[in-house]
């Protein structure tokens, strides 16, 4: 769903070939996870068939044929859509946690030794992501900042989560009964 | 690499209160130190103690093979001035004094010629990002900038260890960032270590490592493989 | 919200704000006492002429009785004290009857103060009691007396014997009280310095208290103004703890005011060597009642421009208005004082060699000194901020740099902790200047007679009744031409320290000795010299008190109008205008004294509001030591720069307007008073210094 947004993104910017919006889209947003041709002209293909994009032109060369996109009138109303849309938060993270924190909970595991654990872990990643962020342009430093502050909030659960243990414990135990 | 500053079995009761009940600790020379914990954790009486601010109840505290613990209080003082720089959550420069003048203090208390000082409190206001901020008092100054000039006093009179006490306690994430950053870019030049209590998870993560402290205890985590 | 709720909430700040509320009550109690004495000023000194009235009766008098009577009254001494001797014959059933007396003394009677009657117990009577002819047959009251301890002695006479005595007269009445006190201006200028010498530094002493503590408060109110009050509400508040401390003060100053009146009354002799009656040393009910409204009026007053300052608002305190450093237009009054001062005294210098009146000399003598004052008031935080500036440039020293600092970014505070004992000292240097060139000029006709030698103004009798004084050794002066005194000069030269040939400005008479009685110079006796009438005798003794008052009572038997004078009677005399000169002495020392509480208050001030960084630089390692030592500086330097400016200030004043040949240095001993006042100031202040230890201690690092 992001990947097509951004190449409907690039390709707002100017005209492209798929092979252009790959190098872009790695450059821009992919650093980490580069995306694979296949999926570029997969998802290329889609929005072709949304009318959210046309081909322009078709030139010869080697390898496979060049073919030139263009935003549509409809790309550009639906990209808009999608930025001004709010993005629900993800909760993901936080539900293996604490499932992981009422398991050990409930088998009698202990759940303290688990979330120290846990925090350390969380603390080795920020410390890596903030020695990285140090050396990185202020592009990249913005989406490690991102990520940093998402750890923290995980962090700030596992701390707050770990000061209520106690009172957790009962009302787990509760429910068991 | 053996260790610059150590603290063995560190105890400390305010009162009937225990505030530390048997830290153990070492700061390697150069190392950034984080020391986390919740409010009340006894995080900030251990930097004390560390420091030679506050005298342990029991237990040892080593800096550079000497007792820290057993120093009377005219040599620890000297400690602090000479191989130790603080920095405080806030309020620790003096209101009147232009930004410039703040930072030259520690090297004008030291006995040094007051042009000397200045020139080198110059040097560390440009290399805290404060040019042209030199005549400004504290309260002309924002948050961030006054405690970058905090970490600049703390620092122009070349210490061995920084203690630093929620430095960027009452910043916004973005002066934080600001003031972590050229803090640590800067020690870690200079080859100076730096111990930070923090109960703020993206201020430890500037450090080498961290400890975390609970009800007066270091909290020992599990091995993990 | 009402003053009850205030209440509660001023006492509920606990231990602090308990003690800065007593603080300012205290202050409060201080400023009532000062300003009720400084209202008994004008009561003492018109009970002082009026007490003094029935002295001054003469035949001019007008009738207070029926009768007449002969009145003759002399001004005596014993042992360099004042006796009023006065004979009185009735000349009727129904005579004029001085006040403090049921009825005048018959032939043969006298009456007596107590403190002479004290007197005559114990000494000889050919020493003293021989003036007093007759037996005692009563006191004279209170009514009739300066002070508990004049000595003045009436005594009854016969019209014959009266009108036998040279200068007796005839009197209709008894001058009366009711003559409106006439100040001369010097007095009025003396009396107006008292007063804003004294109620200046009380003024800021009191907003000084109101300032200790003020952060902590407004803190408060902001918090109470988050809990929802309106800003009027804690208007109300503030007013409230002011109001109630300034009442318990003002009370308190009032019974302080009642206690103290005896020990300061003991205190004030008016030049008579004897101190005042309690009962005169009153401030007028209308004018004491209108300070016991005012004060607290003023400090609710002081609260109020203080609230105004800083925006209170639920978020917080927010000064309102960073205030301007001061200006040099600050320069202009004192100036205008000083131009005002010099021009006064050039005019005067003109009228005494014209003799054409200005009306601008009467009041511009009077007006300038003010001016002045309120001059260096108004010049000192400018001086303050540049010395500071100065300072702050030329410092080496971290705790000078930084005391230098403090001073520069608040002139106005650290002047205003100041401006008492400058106000001090400035009028403390121009009351030691007067009285060194008082002693100056006063030193050309000190007295030249030979201790012991007894001198008699025979005031025109004649030589045939001088006989019983005619002793071995005596030497007569007669009257010559001209007003000269015919005497010879190695005779005199017996009796005085002047040696022959006699100097040109004493035989002129350009020097006149009044302690000789001379009047226009000394000629040497003629053939014809003992044909010339006696004017004065000078009677050697062994120089023994006892021997001297034997001369003396002699003389007043002899010669009851005669008058006599002794060495000894002026060093009284001088000693007795030296405790004139001194009444500034001790509203020196107070206003030093509130001047120094002032201090105290402003450092501690100081200290508080910086506790944090103070707290802070000490668990970096900076020395105890040194911090005591800045807050020294913080106070001991605008006090010494100020001091010595106003110092100097008057000085320079004083010799720009007084011509070289009179110009005086203050004794050593007033500058050793002087500047021991300003260490003592000093050191009250210290007490801040002490104060640091406890206030920089390992608990103010911790966070609140």
């Amino acid at each position: 769903m992001t990947v097509s947004y951004a190449l409907l993104g690039l390709l707002e910017l100017a005209d492209r070939h798929g092979y252009d919006l790959k190098q872009s889209y790695d450059r821009r947003f992919g650093a980490a996870r580069p995306l694979r041709f296949g999926q570029v002209y997969r998802t290329l293909a889609q929005l072709e068939r949304d009318g959210l994009i046309e081909i322009v032109g078709v030139e010869p060369g080697a390898g496979p044929e060049r073919k030139r996109y263009s935003i549509t009138a409809e790309g550009v109303t639906d990209l808009e859509r999608w930025l001004s849309e709010p993005e629900d938060p993800q909760p993901h993270l936080q539900t293996v946690l604490f499932t992981k924190v009422v398991l050990a909970l409930q088998s009698g595991r202990n759940a303290e030794q688990f979330l120290d654990t846990q925090r350390e872990r969380h603390l080795a990643v920020m410390r890596e992501l903030t020695a990285a962020r140090r050396t990185a342009s202020l592009q990249d430093s913005l989406l490690l900042d991102y990520q940093l502050f998402h750890i923290e909030a995980d962090l700030r659960w596992i701390d707050h989560a770990a000061g209520r243990l106690d009172a957790l414990v009962d009302k787990i135990q509760e429910i068991r009964l | 690499m053996s260790a610059l500053l150590t603290a063995l079995g560190v105890c400390k009761n305010f009162g009937l209160t225990p505030a530390l009940r048997g830290v153990d600790l070492s700061v390697d020379a150069g190392e950034v130190l984080a020391v986390m914990g919740p409010s009340g954790s006894g995080k900030s009486t251990l930097l004390h103690c560390l420091a030679g601010i506050l005298l342990p109840d029991a237990g040892e505290v080593t800096f550079d093979g000497e007792r820290v613990d057993r120093m009377p209080d005219r040599q620890r003082s000297r400690l602090r001035r000479t191989a130790f720089g603080f920095v405080f959550q806030f309020g620790q420069l003096v209101p009147e004094l232009p930004a410039l003048e703040n930072i030259a203090l520690p090297l004008l208390l030291a006995g040094q010629r007051r042009r000397v000082a200045e020139t080198a409190a110059e040097q560390w206001l440009a290399r805290l990002g404060l040019d042209g901020l030199g005549h400004r008092v504290p309260g002309e100054l924002s948050g961030g900038q006054a405690q970058r000039v905090a970490v600049a006093r703390a620092l122009v009179a070349g210490p061995r260890l920084v203690f630093a006490d929620e430095p960027t306690g009452s910043l916004d994430s973005v002066a934080a960032d600001q003031v972590m950053d050229m803090f640590v870019d800067t020690a870690k030049s200079e080859g100076v270590g730096i111990v930070v209590v923090t109960h703020e998870a993206r201020v430890a993560a500037y450090a080498d490592r961290t400890v975390t402290v609970r009800d007066g205890r270091v909290v020992q985590p599990a091995v993990v493989s | 919200m009402n003053f009850r709720l205030g209440l509660r909430i001023a006492f509920a700040g606990g231990r602090e704000s308990l003690a800065r509320l007593a603080l300012m009550a205290f202050g409060v109690t201080i400023g009532v006492i000062l300003l009720l004495f400084t209202l008994t000023a004008m009561p003492v000194l018109q009970g002082h002429v009026d007490r003094l009235a029935w002295h001054r009766t003469n035949a001019a008098s007008p009738p207070t009785a029926p009768d007449g009577a002969l009145w003759m009254a002399v001004t005596d001494r014993y042992a360099g004290q004042d006796v009023i001797r006065v004979h009185i014959a009735a000349l009727g059933p129904r005579p004029p009857v001085p006040p403090g007396v049921d009825r005048l003394p018959a032939p043969g009677e006298v009456v007596v103060s107590p403190a002479l009657a004290e007197l005559l117990r114990t000494v000889p009577a050919d020493q003293l009691g021989n003036r007093f002819p007759g037996q005692i047959v009563g006191t004279i009251g209170p009514e009739g007396l300066i002070s508990p301890g004049e000595l003045v002695g009436i005594v009854g006479r016969t019209p014959e014997e009266m009108r036998n005595t040279a200068g007796a007269y005839e009197i209709r009445g008894i001058e009366q009280p009711g003559e409106q006190l006439d100040l001369a201006p010097a007095a009025r200028i003396l009396v107006m310095l008292v007063a804003v010498l004294i109620v200046g530094p009380v003024v800021v002493f009191v907003s000084m208290v109101t300032r200790v503590g003020a952060a902590r408060r407004e803190q408060r109110f902001a918090a109470i103004r988050l809990a929802g009050a309106t800003r009027l509400q804690t208007v109300v508040l503030a007013v409230t703890e002011t109001l109630g401390a300034a009442i318990v003060g003002t009370l308190l100053g009032w019974l302080g005011y009642l206690a103290t009146r005896p020990l300061v009354a003991s205190q004030i002799t008016l030049g008579h060597g004897v101190p005042i009656y309690v009962a005169d040393l009153t401030a007028p009910a209308d004018q004491a009642l209108l300070v016991l409204v005012a004060v607290p009026v003023l400090t609710v007053f002081t609260t109020l421009v203080a609230m105004h300052r800083v925006q209170i608002s639920p978020l917080g305190v927010r000064q309102r208005v960073r205030r301007r450093p001061p200006r040099a237009t600050r320069l202009i009054p004192l100036a205008v004082g000083i131009a005002a001062f010099w021009e006064g005294i050039q005019l005067s210098n003109a009228q005494a060699e014209t003799g054409n009146r200005n009306p601008l000399v009467g009041w511009l003598p009077v007006v300038s000194p003010l001016v002045i004052l309120v001059g260096l008031v108004l010049v000192g935080p400018w001086v303050c901020m540049w010395i500071s500036r100065g300072v702050a440039r030329l410092s080496r020293r971290a705790t000078t740099l930084m005391a230098a600092r403090r001073i520069a970014s608040d002139p106005y505070t650290a002047f205003r902790a100041v401006s008492g004992a400058t106000l001090a000292i400035a009028v403390a240097t121009i009351a030691g200047l007067t009285a060194a060139h008082e002693r100056e000029v006063g030193g050309s006709n000190q007295s030249v007679l030979n201790p012991g030698v007894v001198v008699i103004d025979v005031r025109g009798v004649p030589e045939a009744a001088l006989a019983p004084l005619m002793s071995n050794g005596v030497v007569v002066g007669r009257s010559g031409p001209g007003g000269t005194l015919v005497v010879g000069c190695a005779d005199l030269a017996r009796v005085t320290e002047l040696s022959c040939p006699l100097p040109s400005s004493v035989l002129n008479g350009e020097q006149p000795l009044t302690e000789l009685f001379n009047r226009n110079g000394i000629m040497e006796p003629g053939p014809q010299a003992t044909s010339l009438p006696v004017v004065t005798l000078y009677v050697p003794t062994d120089g023994s008190l006892a021997a001297e008052e034997r001369v003396r009572t002699l003389a007043a038997v002899t010669v009851p109008f005669s008058l006599t004078r002794t060495n000894r009677d002026f060093e009284a005399e001088s000693e007795r205008q030296l405790d004139r000169a001194g009444v500034l002495a001790p509203a020196v020392v107070f206003v030093l004294l509130v001047a120094a509480l002032s201090l105290t208050i402003s450092a501690i001030a100081g200290l508080l509001e910086r506790r944090r960084p103070f707290a802070l630089l000490r668990a970096s390692g900076v020395r105890l030591a040194e911090l005591r030592r800045l807050v020294l500086l913080e106070t001991g330097v605008p006090l010494l720069s100020t001091s010595l400016g106003v110092f100097g200030l008057v000085m320079l004043v004083m010799y720009l307007v007084v011509p070289r040949s009179e110009w005086v240095f203050p004794e050593p001993s007033f500058l050793a008073g002087l500047g021991l006042g300003v260490l003592a100031a000093l050191a009250v202040s210290s007490i801040a210094v002490l104060m640091m230890d406890v206030a920089t201690r390992h608990d103010a690092v911790r966070y609140e």
